[in-house]
């Protein structure tokens, strides 16, 4: 080959390299668009799926949830309560590694992983969660736990109207996870 | 009659026309460092809860997030608190790699690794995550480091100066991230019933996200519907401001009146994130013009923004 023909050929190559990248830009700005369209529409989620293939593995595909309602939460804490093999109960401190309470509202990204461990989807991250719990109690007390239950104990803001009228601001309510079986340490 | 074929390829030349247009390499400069800055800030934020959230010994395990996510992360295999801080320093390492524009280009896929691991990592992840990830994907693939970089520093020593321009290929792909952020944001507000009747502000300042958490706009109902509409006003206004030269400061006033605001809640690092975006949308004119009103106030930056 000569230098010329070599030349061309660069060429040649870096304008097909250009074109598959102009196409791939193409494509990303579509996905973009796609990413961010309603899934409530008849199309529901078949205008994502033609970009799945590589916006799943890399996370792009997530929602940026820019408070489109109000965040309802006043107050969460939490409660751990085991259960020994001889039937006694304990109280624990849910926050993991070392069994710490949560100090008023807890460390943001702490806090917001606790509040979406409450989501319907999300049973299997309460159970890996219990099984810490187990893993973690047995470590600091000695003591293998039969079973633990986690209590979420919430309060929710009132509506507005109804704050006015009586002052309270929140209305608690305890939601009750578990007993999940420790497996075995 | 125009025949598909033809269609398709000028088509195809008016995208390469937009995406391959040169755009003055100082504003991607700017977006590497402001980019740098604040994964450094999140960096750190994320630090302090490593060992509850990223750790097999915290709260979740990560073969519970490997069989859940369909994303990949190294943090599914280093789930130790040790392994798991020898992340956080190398991802650290490449930050700085990034901000000072040295090996840039192995830098900025370290980084766009490490956001991706994490965020695959967490069931807490923000908005602001992703918005860095996404913002991320775009940097990863644009040539970030023709000026202001150790790389353009020492071709200049050498004598064959990098050149000032740069395809204007990522900085569209940010722009229409930043465009679409707050078109489906303000699709979802303007449906929901508490920003449509003003009483979300006063929510807001009840809410856990709230640093005070008081009833401040209980009984000012007004004050509360005006805040409510101006955040509205001000998240239709920012986007479309900032796409045209001779109303982009007025975008960046918005957004940055809007973000300024929202520093007063638990969630700054999510202005940090926008505001660092909007420099997507600025032209080397308006960095002249910049550079211009600071040599105007006595501040030394004539080498970095004036124009040679």
């Amino acid at each position: 080959m000569s230098q010329e023909e070599a030349v061309s050929f660069k060429q040649q190559v870096l304008k097909f390299g250009k074109g598959i990248f102009v196409c791939f830009l193409l494509f990303h700005s579509c996905g973009t668009i796609a990413n961010n369209y309603p899934k409530n529409t008849a199309f529901q989620g078949d205008l994502q799926k033609p970009f799945e293939f590589y916006v799943r593995p890399l996370h792009l595909h997530k929602p940026y949830d820019m408070f489109y309602t109000y965040d309802p939460w006043y107050k969460f804490d939490l409660e751990i309560t085991g259960v020994d093999n001889a039937g006694q109960s304990h109280n624990f401190a849910p926050i993991l590694p070392g069994l710490e309470a949560i100090e008023g509202k807890g460390k943001l990204r702490v806090r917001v992983t606790l509040q979406r461990m409450l989501g319907r989807r999300n049973w299997d991250l309460l159970e890996s969660y219990a099984q810490n719990l187990c893993r973690a109690i047995y470590e600091q007390s000695g003591k293998p736990m039969h079973e633990v239950t986690i209590t979420f104990k919430t309060e929710r803001l009132r509506k507005l109207s109804q704050i006015r009228k009586d002052g309270v601001i929140s209305k608690p309510r305890d939601l009750v996870k578990g007993p999940f079986q420790c497996n075995a340490l | 009659m125009q025949r598909p074929i033809d269609w398709l390829l000028d088509f195809y030349q008016k995208a390469e026309g937009l995406f391959f247009k040169e755009a003055d390499a100082r504003v991607y400069a700017i977006l590497r460092i402001l980019y740098a800055l604040v994964c450094l800030i999140n960096m750190i934020h994320l630090w302090t809860v490593a060992p509850e959230l990223m750790t097999d010994a915290g709260l979740i395990s990560s073969a519970t997030f490997a069989k859940k996510n369909g994303a990949f992360s190294i943090l599914y295999y280093i789930s130790d608190p040790f392994g798991v801080s020898c992340l956080f320093v190398l991802a650290l390492i490449a930050l700085l790699m990034m901000l000072v524009g040295f090996q840039t280009k192995v830098a900025v896929i370290l980084v766009f690794i490490w956001q991706f691991s994490y965020a695959a990592r967490l069931v807490g992840a923000s908005g602001w995550d992703y918005l860095l990830l996404n913002i991320g994907f775009s940097l990863m693939i644009s040539p970030l480091d023709r000026v202001w970089s150790v790389r353009a520093w020492r071709a200049r020593q050498r004598g064959e100066p990098l050149p000032t321009t740069a395809p204007q290929y990522g900085l569209l792909l940010i722009q229409l991230e930043i465009v679409m952020m707050y078109v489906q944001t303000l699709w979802h507000k303007v449906g929901d019933p508490y920003w449509r009747n003003g009483e979300l502000a006063s929510y807001f300042f009840l809410g856990t996200y709230s640093f005070m958490q008081k009833p401040l706009l209980l009984d000012l109902p007004r004050v509360s519907v005006f805040f409510s509409h101006l955040t509205l006003l001000l998240e239709t206004l920012a986007p479309a401001f900032l796409c045209f030269a001779r109303t982009r400061l007025w975008g960046f006033v918005c957004g940055y009146t809007l973000h300024f605001a929202i520093f007063f809640s638990e969630i700054p690092i999510f202005s940090l994130v926008c505001m660092m975006a909007y420099w997507a949308f600025v032209s080397g004119d308006d960095l002249d013009r910049l550079g211009a009103w600071l040599v105007r106030r006595g501040l030394p930056v004539e080498r970095f923004f004036i124009r040679h």
